[in-house]
């Protein structure tokens, strides 16, 4: 447990991510917000940049920073563009107990795959923790900690314990669909484009392919054949992502429920639908958009697996997940500062 | 849906390990089990393997407790997870059971609050108030991943402590005390306390004193020590839908080491066993705690009583040639509210009407009725009468054998059912090719399903003109053999018609299969034999002018005329039937008890009627 507030810098708080880091952590009763940057918008405050915190308290007048003026604090989280950290990482770090970055750059290890995806990163020296907030065990007294893509982390709760428990063949195909958030304030996509429409992102060569494949290795010992296409739905936010599995020889559909029971019954932040009835309760966005929580669910006939997974990309498959592993590094109760409820209708 | 059992074991009872063949017994029958665990011996195991002391409080009672230190909880979860929890997965390994295993704290399946700080006397004999005590009471079941956990594994075992819900370290909790919580909270049918004594003793000195039933507020006069606590579940858990018994020793099956606790008292005692039936879960599926009950209840009436095959309870008195049968059911639909007597005049509880009113009914007059030697009076109390298997009444059909029948349901204590409708239900299919709906001529798979509809009906109606008809349900699907709609047509038969008869007459319409669902005959007596006489003549005897009735659902008696169609066969029992299947069943003390005067007289009726039938 900390005895005094954790001082935080939010390196890139202009952006979607960044805002809505700024949203949860704003009202978190173990942290204080020292510094927030934003090279574009230095000097202009939070409330004008990001119109739904214009009414806050406190955070709505503080002005955003260049990273040069950065000051001392306990941890900084990275929500800059991928490809952005790497040129600043000496600075951010001269001045920062810790650091969790929530872009791409440091997810990956396979120094081919690295130079592919995140070419910026490449020849950076300091090691990164991938640190998933469900599976991964250990942190230690690293400093550099990299969490993972939304996209991802959404196909890895659906896919974990299928290969935990070594029950599906190794081919395995997900599916995943993203709300426009995803790509970020500076998409090309073009809102009367966006609208109305439901398109492919991107059938192959998805950089999360790659970090799905590394994290499901590294955490059950078990090396997925992956195929994962992306999506692009007409929401603001939200990813379903649906995974497609066969089952081994001789495993029944009931070792398939007492897998995904047993994997996350201590996990506050990962909801099994254990018995859906109707097509509402299987997991959707609408039950998940504004919660730190992800829906999973896993469906089996004959030998095909059908594993499904909903969650909010700002806050479980960013933001929130930052704060997530924020209070687990640093002793603070899981739980706290996150909602556990959606916005609807 | 499958029974739920949350059965509490002592670490001791855990230790002698019968337990575990018990429980798997209940998995066998179709039952959930959720197992909570005691740790008494695995935290003095852990402590004794870790070199360290456990520290105590004493009360201001002079009673001694374990001191659950924040520092010392750490220890106790260490206990649970490295002595007690793997001792239950390895029992039902052996068994080949799948058991998932874990402290209620984990991921809050069970959390609460934590207890004020405790009175204590001090070493130097003052008193303390000790601050640092980490125990408290259940108050939040985490029902979703519970319901998850019990679908997917043989049986789910929870052990203390439990997650604070004000956050902070785990509460060390008693393992009686959260047993009882998860009873309530997950609306369970039975909660088992198995102790290491024959239930609770009324002279802890004396292992035969064993306490049969109690009442909320009278198990404490006899509890000491550890026991206390088991009382305080007990009468908690009342709050909520089980039965709930304390069971030993260290077992579960020796129904004279089981002290009950009954949620209602009955206001005199000719209602003791209808407020204990209705108090006994027995869901269909799950009518097995109630005929072990009823078997226990007849032992110690002196008649004879046995659970046949199908789980009926058959009780029987006399060997005689002449045999009137009662036929009840024991199952209920679905319910998950406590028995209650409203005010010592209405029992409200699920089943009371229908039918354990007409079922304890039957129990009463095979008690208390003189059985010619030369007669035999029988009562089964049918499993499965309240979903279409029947089980009960099929075994009953092809394995027992009776001059006359009475079929308790409830009809109202004035009426007598002379007979039921018969159910025809059909499953009509109409196919056409796909794409051509907008064609000149074409009819979709609806217009074609509703003109088949409309044939069948003339077809069964010319052959039955007073059957009732309806379409239950329908839709349509495409298919690789086009689109198809379907609908669910159901007819209720008078007596006489004959099934075979109106099968035959269903037509053969191109592009329409029929299945047939359910072909059951109706039946219905005349007013003349023997056995309306008998009624007729007892209601005469209590002043009452009967009304006779034919009934339009269906009964056990349907399942039987389908073999027995020369057996006479009425239906009989209290409550007003309007109130089946509702949330507003309650059945009235002075409508059980005309009822009760009615069949005794009617049952004694019959005896004198057909004396010398056999002769």
């Amino acid at each position: 447990m900390v005895d005094h507030k954790i001082t935080v810098a939010i390196i890139g708080a202009s952006g979607y991510t960044g805002g809505e880091l700024v949203r949860l952590l704003a009202d978190h009763p173990s942290v204080h917000i020292e510094f927030l940057s934003g090279e574009r918008n230095a000097s202009a405050t939070v409330g004008s940049v990001h119109p739904w915190l214009r009414n806050h308290p406190r955070v709505a007048k503080m002005r955003f920073r260049p990273i040069a003026q950065m000051p001392e604090v306990d941890i900084a989280f990275g929500c800059l563009p991928t490809g952005a950290l790497p040129k600043y990482l000496s600075h951010v770090s001269s001045r920062a107990k810790r650091i969790i970055n929530l872009a791409g750059d440091f997810r990956l290890r396979d120094p081919e795959e690295l130079r592919n995806h995140y070419p910026d990163s490449a020849e950076v020296a300091e090691k990164f923790t991938y640190f998933v907030p469900e599976l991964s065990t250990e942190v230690g007294e690293g400093r550099f900690i990299n969490l993972p893509g939304c996209m991802a982390v959404a196909s890895i709760y659906a896919l974990y314990p299928l290969f935990a428990n070594e029950l599906v063949q190794p081919r395995v195909v997900v599916d995943a669909k993203t709300g426009s958030s995803g790509g970020g304030r500076g998409t090309s996509d073009h809102p009367a484009e966006r609208a109305g429409n439901f398109r492919v992102h991107k059938p192959h060569g998805h950089r999360h392919s790659p970090e799905v494949r590394q994290a499901i290795t590294d955490f059950t010992g078990q090396i997925p054949q992956l195929q994962f296409s992306t999506y692009s739905l007409d929401v603001p936010r939200g990813i379903l992502v649906t995974g497609y599995a066969q089952l081994r020889e001789g495993v029944s559909a009931l070792e398939v429920k007492r897998a995904f029971a047993a994997a996350y019954v201590g996990q506050p932040f990962v909801r099994l639908r254990s018995a859906p009835k109707k097509p509402q309760d299987f997991p959707m966005l609408k039950a998940v958009i504004g919660s730190n929580l992800a829906e999973v669910s896993v469906n089996v006939r004959a030998d095909e697996v059908v594993a499904v997974c909903a969650i909010d990309n700002l806050v479980k498959g960013a933001a929130g997940q930052a704060v997530q592993a924020m209070n687990l590094i640093t002793g603070i109760e899981e739980t706290q500062g996150l909602p556990t409820t959606a916005v609807g209708p | 849906m499958k029974p739920l059992y949350v059965v509490k074991v002592g670490s001791s009872t855990l230790a002698k390990g019968t337990i575990f063949a018990e429980i798997g017994q209940l998995v066998e029958k179709g039952a959930s089990v959720l197992m909570v665990a005691g740790g008494a011996a695995g935290i003095d195991a852990h402590y004794a393997a870790i070199g360290r002391e456990q520290p105590t409080l004493t009360l201001k009672s002079g009673d001694t407790v374990r001191h659950c230190t924040s520092t010392e909880i750490d220890h106790i979860v260490s206990a649970y997870r490295l002595v007690t929890l793997p001792q239950v997965e390895a029992g039902f390994s052996q068994l080949g059971l799948s058991a998932y295993t874990s402290i209620a704290a984990q991921g809050n399946l069970v959390s609460g609050k934590a207890n004020k700080p405790l009175r204590t006397i001090g070493t130097n004999g003052r008193p303390r108030l000790e601050r640092d005590h980490r125990v408290g009471v259940p108050a939040h079941v985490d029902l979703d991943r519970l319901r998850a956990l019990l679908g997917a594994f043989d049986v789910v075992c929870l052990s203390a402590p439990i997650a604070d819900t004000a956050s902070g370290s785990p509460l060390n909790a008693d393992a009686d005390v959260i047993a009882a919580a998860l009873a309530v909270a997950t609306k369970a049918d039975h909660l088992r306390l198995v102790t290491g004594t024959a239930g609770l003793l009324a002279d802890p000195n004396d292992p035969q004193s064993t306490l049969p039933h109690l009442y909320a507020g009278e198990g404490a006069e006899f509890a000491g020590g550890r026991m206390k606590q088991k009382v305080r579940a007990a009468e908690m858990a009342l709050s909520g839908s089980a039965d709930v018994a304390i069971t030993g020793p260290d077992t579960l099956s020796q129904e004279s080491g089981w002290t009950r606790f009954w949620p209602a008292r009955e206001p005199a005692d000719d209602l003791q066993l209808l407020t204990r039936a209705a108090a006994i879960p027995s869901v269909s599926g799950d009518e097995r705690e109630l005929a072990l009950y009823l078997r226990q209840w007849c032992t110690e009436a002196g008649i004879d009583a046995q659970i046949d095959p199908a789980g009926n309870l058959v009780a029987t008195k006399g060997n005689g040639p002449r045999s009137l049968l009662l036929m009840g059911h024991m199952d209920t639909v679905p319910f998950h509210w406590p028995t209650v007597w409203e005010k010592d005049l209405h029992l409200f509880g699920r089943g009371t009407v229908d039918a354990k009113g007409s079922l304890v009914n039957f129990m009463h007059v095979l008690r208390d009725v003189e059985v010619p030697a030369d007669a035999q009076l029988r009562v089964v109390g049918a499993v499965e009468e309240e979903i279409s298997s029947s089980k009960g009444a099929f075994y009953v059909r092809d394995h027992y054998r009776a001059d006359a029948v009475v079929i308790g349901e409830p009809s109202g204590s004035e009426k007598l059912t002379l007979g039921y409708f018969g159910l025809f239900k059909l499953r009509v299919t109409a196919t056409v090719a796909s794409g051509h709906s907008a064609g000149k001529d074409a009819v979709s798979a609806p217009d074609a399903l509703a003109t088949s509809l409309s044939h069948i009906r003339s077809a069964v109606l010319a052959e039955a003109p007073e059957a009732l008809h309806a379409v239950i349900d329908h839709w349509t699907i495409k298919s690789s053999n086009g689109d198809e709609a379907t609908g669910i047509l159901n007819f209720r038969l008078p007596p006489g018609v004959d099934v075979d008869v109106v099968t035959k007459a269903i037509p053969h319409i191109p592009g329409t299969s029929v299945a047939i669902l359910r072909a059951t005959p109706g039946f219905s007596n005349g007013r003349s034999g023997p056995l309306a006489k008998a009624f007729t003549k007892a209601f005469r005897a209590n002043d009452i002018r009967p009304r006779y009735v034919v009934k339009k659902g269906t009964a056990d008696m349907n399942t039987l005329a389908t073999t027995w169609a020369d057996v006479p066969m009425l239906a009989y029992g209290p409550g007003d039937a309007t109130l089946d299947h509702t949330n507003e069943e309650r059945i009235g003390a002075d409508e059980f008890r005309t009822a009760n005067s009615v069949l005794s007289t009617a049952v004694a009726n019959w005896f004198t009627l057909t004396r010398g039938d056999n002769s």
